[in-house]
C-alpha cells in the first residue's frame, strides 16, 4: 500500500509538469497582458512594467524561471495583488476554501447516502417522491439563485443568521454550507438510490435474504457497501472541485476563500497566480483521486495494487 | 546608525500603536461606519495603487499636499499655503507646522518629494506615473520614468527646505491642485520603505499621515481604520472607526444596507435602481461619475476615413433610446465627450439637437452620398467589453444601424484585456469607448484627446492643438473652460466619436450619515463625515 | 398468524409425531406476474409432497417455471410477483408469510443452494463473514465458536486448507468451490429441507460429478428432503429418488426416477429423453429435438401448455387442460392422449 502511494505520488509529476507548461503557454495565447488595462501607459513605462516581471523574457525561458521557481517552493508575486505572493494568497485563502468545502461535502455526504438509501428502500412511495422533488430542486435550481434567496430570508428577512462574511461564530458557516451542499445532496442521493437500488437487486443480496439475515442486516452489512462504491467515486474529485473553493459561493456570502482567484486571476492576466491556482488545484485532483482509490481499494477487495 | 534610530522610533511608534489600539476597543459612544469596498484590495501600497476603492482607502489614511472637500474641491491639506508663480510653471507649498507621522516622526516636505520619486522609478513598477508625466507635466519626470535618467534630482519636485515643496513644470496646468492629493501624491515613510520593503504597508508596519490609521487588514474581508491621534486636524475628526467591508456581490451588498450592517455601499445594482428609490429615496444617490463612453471610429482605416460615413452612422443612433430606455442604470446621456462639469459651457455634437425624421433623413442621405447601400452593405464590427451596460450599448447601436441604414454590424463583447487589447492592435473599426478621468475637469478629458497625445485614434487638428495650448496657459477658469470648449468643439464636429453618456457613481448612503456630498470624482473622505 | 420467527422447538416437536408424513406439502400452488402488459402465469396450480430423507428433482425447459416453484416457496419472489396456494413445512403454512416470519426458518430449517456461485456469494465480504454470520444469527453463536463450526463444514465439503482459505474472498476460490461454499452455506444450521436451484449448470463437467456427489452425501447424512431444480437429466439421474416434469408452469409427469426414464408415458418427458444424447447409443447424423419453442406463461392459456408442440395433439388438447390423474402408485400424468394404465409388459 505505501509503495502504491509512493508510485502514485511520483507519477503525478509528469502530469503537474504537463498541466503546468500547458497553463502557461495557453494563458499567453489570450491577447492583452497585466498592464494592458491602463491606456494612459507610455510604450517605455509599459516596458518597464514588463521587464520588472520578467515578462520581457523568450516565453520558454520565462517558463524554465517558472519551474524553477516551484522546485524551490516560490510561485511568484501576484502581479495584480502586490501585498502578496502567490503562495502567500493560497496559504491565506485556502483554509476558508477547505472548511467550507469540507462541511458542505461532509453534509451532502451523509445526508444524499441516507435519502438515497430511504428513497430506494422505499421506492415509488411518498418517501421516494420527497426524496426525487428534492434531488430536483437542487440540482435544477442554481446556486446562484438558491444563495441570494437563502441570505435574503434567513439573513435580511428572519435575522436568524448572517447576511455575509466569515467570522469566527459557526453562524457564519450554515448559509454557505448549506448552499453548497445542496446540489451535491441532490446528486449524492440519486446516485445512491439508483445504486442501491441495483445492489439490492443481485443475486448475492437474495442469498443474504435466503440465509434469513432479517432485512436490517442485509441492507448494512451486504447491500451497503457495494452500493457505496459509486458516490465514493464520485466524492473525490467532486470534493476536489467543492475544497477549491465555489467562486459563486465565496461572492454572494463575502467569503475569504480562493475559489475567486480561479476566475479574476485569468480575466487580470495574473499570470503567476493563475499558475500558481491552476498546480495548486491540479495537486489537490490528484490527491483525492488517490484518496478515492485508496478508498475503492478498502471497500472492493477485488481491486488491488500492483 | 539609522537602524538604531529607526529602533528607537518604532518603539515609540509601537506605543502609539497601542495607544491607538487602545482608542480603537469598542468605548461608549464611539461612532462607527461601515463602508462597502466593492472587489478584493489590489494593494494599499500608495504609490502603486490604481483602483478606485483602494483610493477610499488611502484617502483616508493619507494626506496629500491639498486635500478634497466634501464636493472634490481642492483645499489646504498638508500644505497650509502656496504660490503659483506668474508663469504657472512653478508650484511652491508651505507645510504647517508640527505635521506628525502617525509614529510621532515629523513629517517633511522631502517625504513628499520620495513619494514622488517612488511612484515615477521603474524599479517600483507602479502604473500610476503617467499623472506626472501626461497629466500634468513635471520637468525631468518622463525621462526618469521612462528610465533614460536614474538621477531623481533631475525630477522637478524638491523640498528645499522641511517645510517646502517646489514642483516645476514643463507646461502650465491650472488644474494642478485637483491631482496633489492624497491619490496620486501621497508621501513616503522612508525609514519603514526601507526597513519593510513591500511589507511596509501591512498593519503592523504600516505609518501614515492622514485622519485614520490602518489597524486590521484581513484579506478579501475588511479593513478597518481608527481616527489616528497625530493628524493635525483631529479634533474636527468625528467618526472614531471605519470598516471597510470587501462585498463583491452588489446584491449582497445592498442586504447588508437593509440590515443597517453596511452604512454606504460601494454600488448599487441597475436593475434595483428604481426599487431602492421607492423604498429609500435620497439615501440612494446616483450621480454622473469622471467616466465618459463613447463610440469612436478608426480614421485610419477605410471607409472611416470618410467623414460622411461616420455621420451617418452617429446621426442613424437614437442615443435617447439608447441611454435612457435600454442602459438605464443611472447612465447620464452625454452629447458632449467631456462629463459634466459645473460652468463648462459644454458642446453638443450637432446631430443631438435634430428632430428624429431629419435626423435620419439626413443620415440616410450621407451614407448613400458615401456609397453604400443595398447593392453595397456596410460590414462593420464593434469591439466592445462584456461589461453589462457596454454590451447593451454595442448591441442597441448595431441593431439601430441595421435598421437605419442597413448596416452589417457585428459585436465583438470580449473580457476586458482582450477588448483593450484589440485596441492596441490597430485593426479596429468601431470601438466601445471610454474614459476615466483624473479628475472632474475638461482638461484630463481633452489632455487625453490631444492629438499629440498619440492615444492611438490617429487624428489630426491643428484648431484642436491651438485652442487647447492657449487654454492650458490661462489661469482664469472661465476664459479657460470657454477655450478648451473650442478644442472639443473641434473634436464633436470631426465625427471622430460619437460620445454617449457619462457613467453613474452610485451608493446607497444611510441617512444616519452626514457629510455626504456627490461629486462626480467620488471623493468621500471619512473625515468630514460624523454618524448619529 | 403472528408476525414472529417460527421457533425451533416448535419444528422439532412437530418432526416428531410426524415421522412417515411429507415435511413440505404443497397444494395448487401458483405464481402470477404483474407486468405493465398484464398478469402472467408462471406456475400454474403446482401440487406435490417431500418427505425427509428423499431427494425430488423437478426438471424443465427455462421459462416452464420450475426456480419460481423454490423461490415462492423460501419466500424470495420478486416485488411483482405473487404466490397463491398452500405450502405447509412440518404444518405450519409458510405461503403468504412476510419476510420477517420466514426469517426463522430461512437458512436454518429450509435454505437454499444458488445456480451462479459468483454471483451468489457477496463480493465485498470474506466467506469467513458469510459463513459465520448464519450460525450467529440463527442459533446465538459467538464469532470464535462460529468460525469453529464453519471451518469444519468447509473440510466436509472437501475445501483443502479450510482453515486459511475462510478468510479470503468468494473471488479467491475457484468456481467448483465456490460452490462447495454455498452449499457449506446452506447447511450450517442442519436444515431438514434443502433446495437447490440448478447447482452444478455453472460448474465445469468435470466438476458437476464430484459437487452432485457431495451434495447426494451431505443430504443423506441430514436425513434432509431436498429438492432440485434442473433442466439437465442428467443431474436427475444421478441424484434424484422421484423426478417432477415440469412445462409451461404445469406438472405434465410424475413418478419415480426408473418409472421416468425407463417408463415414460407424457410425450413432452418422451421428447425431453429423446433429445438427450447418451453415451451408450450410436446417434447417426442430428440430435434429436422437440420442434417448436417454449413460451412464457403458457399457464394463461385453455388447454395443454405443450399442445403446440405435441405429436398426439388432438381437438381436446387446446381447450381443456387435462387433468393430473394419479394411480395406486403414487405416479401421475396430465395428457388427454396418454392414459396412466397402458402399462408397458
Amino acid at each position: 500500500m505505501f509503495q502504491y502511494v509512493v508510485r502514485r505520488t511520483l507519477g503525478s509529476i509528469p502530469t503537474l509538469f504537463v498541466l503546468a507548461a500547458i497553463t502557461f503557454f495557453m494563458m499567453r495565447v489570450a491577447p492583452g497582458d497585466p498592464f494592458s488595462g491602463n491606456r494612459r501607459l507610455t510604450p517605455e513605462v509599459l516596458a518597464n512594467l514588463r521587464r520588472a516581471f520578467n515578462l520581457d523574457l523568450p516565453l520558454w525561458e520565462q517558463f524554465w524561471r517558472y519551474i524553477w521557481g516551484v522546485l524551490h517552493f516560490d510561485f511568484g508575486p501576484s502581479i495584480k495583488n502586490r501585498d502578496y505572493s502567490v503562495s502567500e494568497l493560497i496559504g491565506i485563502g485556502f483554509p476558508t476554501s477547505l472548511e467550507v468545502g469540507m462541511w458542505a461535502m461532509l453534509v451532502a455526504a451523509i445526508i444524499g447516502i441516507a435519502l438515497g438509501i430511504a428513497g430506494a428502500l422505499r421506492r415509488n412511495t411518498s418517501v421516494d417522491y420527497s426524496v426525487g422533488a428534492i434531488a430536483m430542486v437542487g440540482l435544477a435550481i442554481p446556486i446562484f439563485v438558491i444563495g441570494p434567496v437563502a441570505q435574503s430570508y434567513f439573513g435580511l428577512h428572519l435575522r436568524w443568521l448572517p447576511i455575509s462574511g466569515w467570522g469566527d461564530s459557526w453562524t457564519y458557516r450554515i448559509l454557505p454550507v448549506l448552499t453548497l451542499a445542496l446540489p451535491n445532496i441532490a446528486y449524492i442521493s440519486r446516485l445512491m438510490r439508483g445504486s442501491m437500488i441495483e445492489i439490492m437487486r443481485t443475486n448475492y443480496v437474495r442469498t443474504a435474504r435466503a440465509k434469513g439475515l432479517g432485512e436490517r442486516r442485509t441492507i448494512l452489512r451486504h447491500a451497503l457497501k457495494g452500493a457505496l462504491l459509486p458516490v465514493v467515486a464520485y466524492l473525490g474529485p467532486a470534493t476536489a472541485i467543492t475544497i477549491t473553493g465555489s467562486i459563486v459561493v465565496e461572492q454572494i456570502f463575502s467569503i475569504p476563500g480562493i475559489g475567486r482567484y480561479f476566475v479574476d486571476a485569468a480575466i487580470n492576466r495574473d499570470y503567476p497566480l493563475v499558475m500558481g491556482v491552476t498546480l495548486f488545484y491540479g495537486s489537490i485532483v490528484i490527491f483525492a483521486n488517490l484518496l478515492t482509490d485508496i478508498v475503492r481499494g478498502l471497500l472492493d477487495p477485488k481491486v488491488s495494487y500492483e | 546608525m539609522m537602524l538604531a534610530n529607526y529602533s528607537a522610533r518604532m518603539t515609540i511608534s509601537g506605543m502609539i500603536l497601542a495607544a491607538i489600539v487602545a482608542l480603537a476597543q469598542p468605548a461608549a459612544a464611539e461612532s462607527v461606519l461601515t463602508r462597502g469596498m466593492g472587489s478584493t484590495i489590489g494593494t494599499l501600497d500608495p504609490q502603486i495603487n490604481f483602483l478606485a476603492y483602494e483610493g477610499f482607502i488611502l484617502d483616508d489614511i493619507y494626506e496629500g499636499l491639498v486635500s478634497p472637500d466634501p464636493a472634490g474641491e481642492p483645499v489646504p491639506g498638508a500644505a497650509e499655503t502656496w504660490d503659483i508663480s506668474d508663469d504657472g510653471l512653478t508650484y511652491t507649498f508651505h507645510l504647517r507646522d508640527g505635521l506628525k507621522w502617525s509614529n510621532g516622526d515629523p513629517l517633511v516636505a522631502q517625504d513628499f518629494v520620495n513619494g514622488v520619486i517612488r511612484t515615477l522609478d521603474p524599479a517600483t513598477a507602479s502604473d500610476k506615473g503617467y499623472i506626472f508625466t501626461s497629466t500634468i507635466s513635471v520637468v525631468g519626470a518622463a525621462a526618469f520614468n521612462g528610465g533614460e535618467s536614474t538621477d531623481p534630482a533631475s525630477v522637478g519636485v524638491s523640498a528645499p527646505d522641511d517645510k517646502t515643496v517646489v514642483i516645476q513644470l514643463e507646461k502650465p496646468a491650472p488644474y494642478a491642485l485637483y491631482i496633489l492629493n492624497s491619490f496620486y501624491f501621497p508621501p513616503l515613510h522612508k525609514p519603514s520603505f526601507e526597513a519593510f520593503g513591500g511589507d511596509f504597508i501591512k498593519p503592523e508596519n504600516i505609518v501614515t499621515n492622514g485622519a485614520y490609521h490602518l489597524i486590521e487588514n484581513v484579506p478579501q474581508s475588511h479593513v478597518t481604520l481608527v481616527k489616528s491621534p497625530t493628524y493635525w486636524g483631529a479634533d474636527s475628526v468625528k467618526i472614531d472607526k471605519v470598516i471597510y467591508q470587501i462585498t463583491e456581490d452588489d446584491n449582497t451588498a445592498v442586504k447588508l444596507f437593509k440590515a443597517g450592517e453596511q452604512d454606504i455601499t460601494y454600488d448599487i445594482p441597475s436593475d434595483q435602481i428604481e426599487a431602492l428609490t421607492a423604498e429609500f429615496g435620497d439615501q440612494v444617490h446616483v450621480t454622473s461619475s469622471t467616466e465618459t463612453n463613447y463610440l469612436s471610429f478608426n480614421i485610419t482605416k477605410p471607409p472611416f476615413d470618410d467623414i460622411r460615413v461616420r455621420q451617418a452612422l452617429a446621426m442613424a443612433l437614437d442615443r435617447d433610446a439608447i441611454i435612457n430606455k435600454v442602459v438605464k442604470g443611472g447612465y447620464v446621456l452625454n452629447c458632449g465627450y467631456v462629463i459634466p462639469v459645473p460652468n463648462y459651457p459644454q458642446p453638443q455634437q450637432a446631430d443631438c439637437a435634430m428632430p428624429k425624421d431629419e435626423r435620419v433623413a439626413k443620415a440616410q442621405e450621407l451614407y448613400a452620398e458615401a456609397g453604400f447601400g443595398p447593392d453595397n452593405v456596410l460590414a462593420l464590427s464593434i469591439e466592445s467589453s462584456n461589461n453589462d451596460a457596454y454590451k447593451k450599448i454595442a448591441e442597441t447601436a448595431a441593431v439601430m444601424w441595421k435598421q437605419t441604414l442597413g448596416v452589417e454590424a457585428k459585436v465583438n463583447a470580449q473580457d476586458r484585456d482582450s477588448w483593450l487589447a484589440a485596441f492596441n492592435d490597430g485593426n479596429w473599426q468601431v470601438f466601445n469607448d471610454n474614459l476615466v478621468g483624473d479628475f472632474a475637469g475638461p482638461e484630463t478629458f481633452l489632455a487625453y484627446m490631444d492629438p499629440r497625445a498619440e492615444a492611438g485614434y490617429g487624428w489630426q487638428s491643428p484648431e484642436y492643438e491651438a485652442a487647447y495650448d492657449k487654454a492650458m496657459s490661462t489661469e482664469d477658469q472661465a476664459e479657460r473652460y470657454k477655450l478648451l470648449a473650442e478644442a472639443e468643439r473641434a473634436l464633436l464636429d470631426t465625427y471622430l466619436v460619437i460620445p454617449l453618456s457619462s457613467s453613474p457613481s452610485r451608493a446607497l448612503v444611510n441617512s444616519r450619515v452626514s457629510g455626504w456630498v456627490d461629486n462626480p470624482a467620488g471623493w468621500h473622505s471619512t473625515k468630514y463625515m460624523s454618524v448619529q | 398468524m403472528p408476525s414472529t420467527p417460527m421457533s425451533g422447538d416448535v419444528l422439532s416437536e412437530a418432526r416428531a409425531t410426524n415421522a412417515a408424513a411429507p415435511i413440505l406439502s404443497v397444494r395448487d400452488l401458483s405464481v402470477r406476474f404483474k407486468l405493465p402488459q398484464g398478469a402472467v402465469t408462471a406456475v400454474d396450480r403446482v401440487s406435490f409432497d417431500l418427505h425427509r430423507g428423499e431427494v425430488v428433482g423437478i426438471v424443465g425447459e427455462s421459462g416452464s417455471g420450475k426456480s419460481q416453484i423454490l423461490l415462492s416457496l423460501m419466500g424470495l419472489l420478486a416485488s411483482n410477483g405473487s404466490a397463491t396456494g398452500s405450502a405447509r413445512f412440518e404444518n405450519t403454512e409458510i405461503l403468504g408469510r412476510t419476510a420477517k416470519e420466514l426469517d426463522g426458518i430461512r437458512g436454518s430449517a429450509m435454505s437454499m443452494i444458488f445456480q451462479d456461485p459468483m454471483t451468489s456469494l457477496n463480493p465485498y465480504m470474506r466467506v469467513s463473514d458469510q459463513l459465520t454470520e448464519v450460525l450467529m444469527v440463527h442459533q446465538g453463536k459467538s464469532q470464535r465458536e462460529a468460525l469453529g463450526i464453519a471451518i469444519d463444514l468447509l473440510d466436509r465439503v472437501r475445501i483443502p486448507e479450510a482453515r486459511r482459505r475462510i478468510g479470503l474472498y468468494p473471488h479467491e476460490f475457484s468456481g467448483g468451490m465456490r460452490q462447495r461454499v454455498m452449499i457449506a452455506m446452506a447447511l450450517l444450521c442442519r436444515p431438514s429441507l434443502l433446495f437447490a436451484d440448478e447447482p452444478t449448470t455453472a460448474l465445469d463437467v468435470t466438476v458437476q460429478a464430484q459437487i452432485l456427489e457431495l451434495l447426494g452425501e451431505l443430504a443423506r447424512d441430514l436425513d434432509a428432503a431436498v429438492a432440485i431444480v434442473t433442466h439437465d437429466l442428467g443431474v436427475i439421474a444421478r441424484l434424484c429418488d422421484r423426478v417432477i416434469v415440469l412445462y409451461g408452469g404445469r406438472i405434465m409427469e410424475q413418478g419415480t426416477l426408473d418409472e421416468i426414464f425407463y417408463d415414460p408415458r407424457h410425450p413432452y418427458t418422451k421428447g425431453l429423453l429423446a433429445s438427450t444424447p447418451r453415451l451408450d447409443e450410436r446417434t447417426h447424423g442430428e440430435l434429436l429435438t422437440i420442434p417448436g419453442q417454449p413460451r412464457a406463461a403458457m399457464g394463461d392459456l385453455p388447454g395443454c401448455p405443450f399442445s403446440p408442440r405435441c405429436a398426439l395433439r388432438t381437438a381436446p388438447c387446446d381447450s381443456a387442460m387435462p387433468p393430473l390423474v394419479a394411480d395406486a402408485g403414487g405416479r401421475r400424468l396430465a395428457c388427454h392422449n396418454s392414459p396412466l394404465e397402458d402399462r408397458r409388459p
